[in-house]
């Protein structure tokens, strides 16, 4: 398993602001034999991550997909530390470290839009960002100037200290370069923006176009009295400075600071004037370059860090861990992109309905939402709605007064009151009857509650989970669920999988469960036999993963070795044996052939999905589909 | 013997915050900065303890003899500084300040005269006045000389053709052109009521207001400079470089006649 990085110098079309050209990149890649994808664009070049087994195979593959020569690979094995060294700017020197974060988070946005990222970028894309995240506040990074525009401000800044009451005043024609400055001057500045154009024509409309005022020559001393930044796209004439000598003259007590954004040397023509700095390109050139050095030395002094970070990655790439994601394991796709869309939903404060089969993992899901988001120094309080009688389940949600009903013997707090800052997951969301439902909605809306027996309001702040192994919009069909409630709780919806349809995970659990038992109990059960494995494999487990781990919970108490045998498990796994299903007898190729010709047709040539369902990579099955001559 | 003591560590602590001022000026590393300060805060409580000692011991403040000035004068400017400089700022302007508290205080400490006798006129309490007053006001030279300098350094650096070294460090322009002018301000003030009181009480003493000392005479010139640069900063909108450049030529002048002319010229106001 490795992470390319791939550099194209002329990927067809150009990536973020075109659209259908990005559908077109990211189309493409779902047709190939690649399991992740993430481009970055830089300059005219685009720098592309993808996972793949080889470096030599993911590279025609690239090739192929694009219809180009082989790409440029890029620091052949180190894609993660390549990514850092991208996002602290060491490989863009002119780009500000925010509109560089920019780019690459509407880069992964975009990547994520196409389905085009998973488990491994995913992480290499986060676990970039939260490193960078640590520098966010490094004058070297954010302070750096990397255009003529912010040297100005940065230089005039260091004159005059404060310069929000300055003027500005244009003057030329550079409409790109004046654009940049005006944006830039009006984040910073509270004076009037003046233009002064030479040649006739299209002053106004210039002047007008880039928020300015236009300005005669003429009138340049009388309107210009303050402060002023001057900026000059050319080099001015001697007229020109002759208006500026008596301007600057007649106004002793202000300061003038004068820019010329061409090269060469400053020429007024003119004695030295008193109170005017005046700025070469060469000066704004020096301090671009300046701030880029100290960006570059900072970079270089992070190495050790950036080297921790970069093991840590590949540690983790290479590990079992990567599978593990807040007590849940699985390497299934689908899984992953649950462990995905938490770590996107989990900031967000809304509320989110999973469903899930009995046993799946739906309060391990609750919780890990509840771990990334901001609440995670408040309770997370689980409630299994189906375990507490219906008479009972108000009081015990909203808590109630002394005395408010017979048996309330002292005032009681509600678990929505206790899980306020924090997260309340309603287990079994289906079976509360729908004046609770009503309540719990009040919660949602207004944030307060209402305990029994106290007319006043109490505030609360919490965000509700709910979880479901029923249909709810039967239930709402049936009228014991009502609408409104649904909609409110089913901002977000996952879907987790039975343990059926992610089998390839039953030896990751077993030996994860495995390990988590044997210490729990102290014994030294580390592994399974394969003749074991296979009676897991085959069974259809209704209890899904709790089914799995309370058997190997009793696999690894019974078990009198090292390794869990078909003894140790239950009686009816053990008589689980495969039996042949095959009738007439063909070669495994042909059968192999035959079954992926059906699946195309079934599945309508969606590749992941048939890859998906035949338990093998897409590269596989591109490979096969090759042989078989099935490709299109 | 706890006078000793005071000597050695008095200028050494200066110096150690001397040395983390400069780290953190060169490398900006923000630990510099903390030691740096705390160093500072210490060397004041030591210098301060120091004078304290010395008045206890001779009954008087200590300005018997040009050292015990010397050190007088100089706890007078670390303590202007804290008071003149916003907040913030002082950990850049820092290494230029210890490094003059250092050297001035050395050379205090190694040439002093703990047991001087304090010269009859100095029992008069309006010239004791007279002397502390020009003391401040000297002190608050020294912090616009100071500024001058810095605001040279990086006024040459913004206006000749490459940015760098002093520019990635000094606070801006206009601020140590405050710096400089409130120095100035407090400077010629403390000087002219000094002066003042010192040509009054002189009357007093010698019958007197003035005498073509060559010391007094000098005193004069110094306090003439430093006016016309007031004047010009405040009706003729001069600039920052032309009042650094004053306060820098001012300095230099009191320097100078301190050390050549007091020394040996001056015959009536000398009391070495």
């Amino acid at each position: 398993m490795l992470i390319a990085t791939f550099k194209f110098q002329n990927l067809p079309g150009k990536f973020i602001n075109s659209d259908p050209i990005t559908r077109d990149i990211y189309d493409r890649f779902k047709k190939s034999g690649l399991d992740e994808l993430l481009i970055i664009p830089q300059d005219a070049d685009h720098i592309i991550f993808t996972v793949g087994t080889d470096l030599e195979s993911t590279r025609r593959e690239i090739s192929d997909l694009y219809g180009i020569d082989p790409p440029q690979s890029l620091q052949q094995g180190d894609a993660f530390k390549y990514f850092l060294e991208l996002l602290l700017g060491k490989y863009d020197p002119v780009t500000t470290q925010n509109d560089l974060l920019v780019r690459i988070k509407e880069s992964y946005a975009r990547a994520l839009e196409f389905n085009a990222t998973g488990p491994i970028l995913s992480r290499f894309y986060r676990q970039g960002i939260d490193f960078i995240q640590g520098f966010q506040n490094r004058p070297e990074l954010i302070g750096a100037c990397t255009t003529p525009a912010e040297a100005a401000i940065d230089i005039s800044r260091k004159i005059s200290e404060s310069i929000s009451d300055f003027h500005v005043l244009l003057i030329g024609e550079d409409r790109d370069q004046f654009e940049v400055l005006v944006q830039l001057f009006k984040q910073q500045i509270r004076g009037k923006i003046y233009l002064l154009v030479n040649h006739q024509k299209d002053r106004y409309e210039l002047a007008l176009d880039l928020g300015c005022i236009p300005l005669e020559q003429e009138l340049l001393e009388i309107t210009l009295s303050g402060n002023t930044i001057i900026v000059s796209s050319d080099a001015l004439t001697l007229v020109h400075w002759k208006s500026i000598e008596s301007m600057v003259r007649q106004n002793r007590n202000n300061i003038y600071i004068y820019f010329q954004f061409t090269k060469g040397p400053v020429d007024t023509g003119l004695q030295r004037l008193p109170n005017i700095f005046i700025q070469s390109l060469d000066q704004v050139d020096d301090l671009i370059a300046l701030h880029m050095r100290k960006r570059r030395q900072f970079i270089d002094a992070l190495d050790e860090e950036i080297r921790e970070e970069v093991e840590n990655f590949y540690d983790w790439l290479h590990s079992d861990r990567r599978f593990i994601f807040s007590g849940m394991v699985s390497r299934n796709r689908t899984m992953q992109q649950i462990f995905e869309l938490v770590h996107r939903v989990a900031p967000a404060d809304i509320s989110v309905l999973i469903y899930g089969e009995t046993g799946t993992g739906k309060e391990l899901v609750a919780r890990a939402i509840h771990n990334y988001s901001t609440r995670r120094s408040g309770k997370f309080v689980a409630v299994n709605c189906s375990a507490i009688p219906e008479t009972l389940l108000e009081g015990e949600l909203f808590g109630y007064e002394k005395g408010a009903f017979t048996g309330a013997m002292a005032m009681k707090k509600g678990l929505v009151e206790l899980a306020s800052g924090g997260t309340l997951f309603l287990d079994e969301i289906g079976d509360i009857p729908p004046l609770i439902q009503v309540k719990l909605l009040r919660v949602l809306q207004e944030r307060e509650i209402m305990r029994i027996g106290n007319p006043n309001p109490i505030k609360v702040d919490v965000r509700l989970l709910a979880a479901t192994n029923r249909n709810l919009e039967d239930l709402i069909s049936d009228g014991t669920f009502r609408t409104d409630f649904y909609y409110r709780i089913n901002t977000i919806q996952i879907n987790l999988p039975p343990l059926l349809d992610r089998k390839e995970d039953i030896s990751l659990l077993c030996r994860y469960f495995i390990e988590k038992h044997s210490r729990k109990q102290g014994k030294k059960v580390h592994a399974i036999s394969e003749e074991a494995k296979e009676r897991l494999q085959l069974y259809n487990w209704p209890g899904n993963i709790r089914e799995l781990e309370n058997v190997i919970e009793r696999a690894v108490a019974v078990s009198v070795g090292e390794r869990i045998t078909c003894s140790d498990l239950p009686a009816n796994l053990q008589n689980n044996k495969a039996k042949p299903t095959t009738t007439d007898i063909t070669s495994l190729r042909d059968l192999e052939a035959s079954h992926i010709a059906v699946l195309l047709e079934r599945e309508d040539h969606n590749y992941s999905k048939i890859a998906d369902l035949l338990g093998i990579s897409r590269t596989t099955l591109w490979r096969k589909m090759k042989e078989y001559d099935l490709a299109k | 013997m706890a006078i000793t003591i005071f000597r050695i560590i008095s200028p050494l602590s200066y110096l150690i915050a001397a040395f983390f001022y400069w780290r953190y000026f060169a490398d900006r590393r923000h630990k510099d900065q903390h030691l740096a300060r705390y160093t500072e805060s210490a060397a004041l409580v030591i210098h301060t303890s120091l004078l304290v000692i010395l008045s206890i011991g001779s009954g008087h403040v200590p300005l018997a003899g040009a050292f015990q000035a010397l050190t007088t004068l100089m706890w007078f400017f670390a303590i202007l500084n804290k008071l003149l400089i916003h907040e913030g700022r002082e950990y850049t302007l820092g290494v230029f300040q210890t490094a003059v508290l250092f050297l001035m205080q050395t050379l205090a400490m190694i040439f002093i005269d703990v047991h001087a006798p304090l010269p009859d006129i100095l029992h008069n309490l309006y010239f004791e006045i007279h002397v502390l007053l020009n003391l401040i006001g000297y002190a608050a030279f020294s912090s616009a000389f100071l500024a001058g300098i810095m605001y040279l350094l990086l006024y040459h650096e913004i206006t000749g053709n490459h940015l760098g070294y002093f520019y990635d460090r000094l606070p801006p322009l206009a601020y140590l052109e405050k710096l400089n002018y409130r120095a100035l301000l407090i400077g010629f003030l403390f000087n002219t009521v000094g002066i003042i009181i010192g040509v009054i009480t002189g009357k007093t003493a010698w019958g007197l207001y003035w005498t073509w000392d060559p010391k007094m005479i000098a005193v004069a010139v110094a306090w003439i400079i430093y006016g016309i640069a007031i004047i010009g900063m405040h009706y003729l909108n001069w600039k920052g470089n032309r009042l650094a450049y004053l306060s820098i030529i001012g300095f230099a002048w009191i320097l100078f006649s301190m050390l050549i002319i007091n020394s040996f010229f001056s015959k009536v106001h000398s009391f070495i």
